[in-house]
């Protein structure tokens, strides 16, 4: 994941080593976004805005981790910070339509739309993704970022500033939560 | 019992999904949406530094109207008459010969 030629590049504000940094990295960035935000057109802004962040704190990036752990952490915390601010508006508009106050529309759960998933499996993606949904943050970062980014227990460790027995251990859990999430799900579906 | 063993093959499956999300393609054109991006949040024109922060150009304003009140104050000084006499006058004055007098050169 290291490329210390393309950072010097950077450094030096080449612009054609930024379009490299962008080619390179923009599968990653937009797939990390959108399994957090689960909707492709957050995805796509999270990601512009992952490299808009990107090229204007270069000055400030030491380099003592990789660039592609650098631009997972902006897009993590982006994504977060996009899904906070999602669930405030679905909170004020609960109330507004509470109070009679707020328009019909915008007032549902937001679906997920993930594209990820085959159309045969739509059905049970969902369910998984309204299941991981429910995980404590850091539990859902580790189970997303290992099982549907293929990151390794090093790279999340990384990633996340965890230890590499704390990211095992939070992936134990998250696998048993689902588990739990999942059968309450379904046994309430069988009634 | 079957039932629950059916619940348990259902989230094992279900499970599995999430190994098997295929990576989605970001939209096309995103360098060029990035560099549009960055073109929008830099400053229209870029101010001198010392009009770019407030604290400098109040600092500024301050020095020129101390430097305006200095000014004005010696200038009101230096107006006063250091002479009062006609001694200047005299000493400038020339006298004028007239086709008047030159026509009464007889003694």
């Amino acid at each position: 994941m290291n490329n210390p030629d393309l950072l010097q590049r950077l450094k030096n504000g080449e612009e054609a080593a930024f379009k490299e940094l962008v080619t390179t990295h923009e599968v990653q960035v937009y797939n990390t976004a959108l399994n957090i935000v689960h909707k492709p057109e957050d995805a796509n802004d999270i990601t512009q805005e992952v490299f808009v962040q990107a090229y204007t704190s270069l000055k400030d990036f030491k380099g003592e981790a990789s660039l592609g752990t650098w631009l997972y952490k902006i897009t993590i915390n982006k994504s977060l910070d996009h899904r906070k601010k999602e669930m405030r508006k679905q909170r004020l508009h609960q109330v507004q339509s509470f109070l009679g106050m707020g328009s019909r529309e915008n007032t549902g759960i937001i679906s997920a739309e993930h594209p990820g998933f085959l159309l045969e499996n739509k059905e049970e993606g969902t369910l998984l993704l309204k299941a991981i949904k429910k995980l404590p943050e850091k539990q859902e970062l580790v189970f997303t970022l290992h099982k549907m980014n293929q990151l390794s227990y090093r790279d999340i460790a990384d990633v996340l500033d965890l230890s590499l027995p704390a990211v095992e251990s939070l992936m134990v859990r998250a696998k048993k939560n689902l588990q739990n999430i999942l059968a309450i799900i379904y046994s309430q579906s069988k009634k | 019992m079957k039932n629950n063993a059916n619940i348990e093959k259902r989230i094992e499956e279900t499970l599995a999904l999430a190994d098997n999300v295929s990576p989605s393609e970001p939209p096309p054109f995103l360098y060029a949406k990035v560099m549009a991006k960055l073109e929008q949040n830099k400053p229209a024109v870029s101010q001198p530094f010392f009009i770019a922060r407030p604290v400098l150009a109040y600092a500024a304003v301050i020095c020129l109207l101390l430097l305006n009140f200095f000014v004005f104050i010696l200038k009101s000084e230096n107006d006063q008459p250091i002479v009062s006499d006609n001694s200047s006058n005299d000493e400038y004055s020339y006298s004028v010969t007239s086709i008047y007098d030159l026509e009464n050169l007889k003694p």
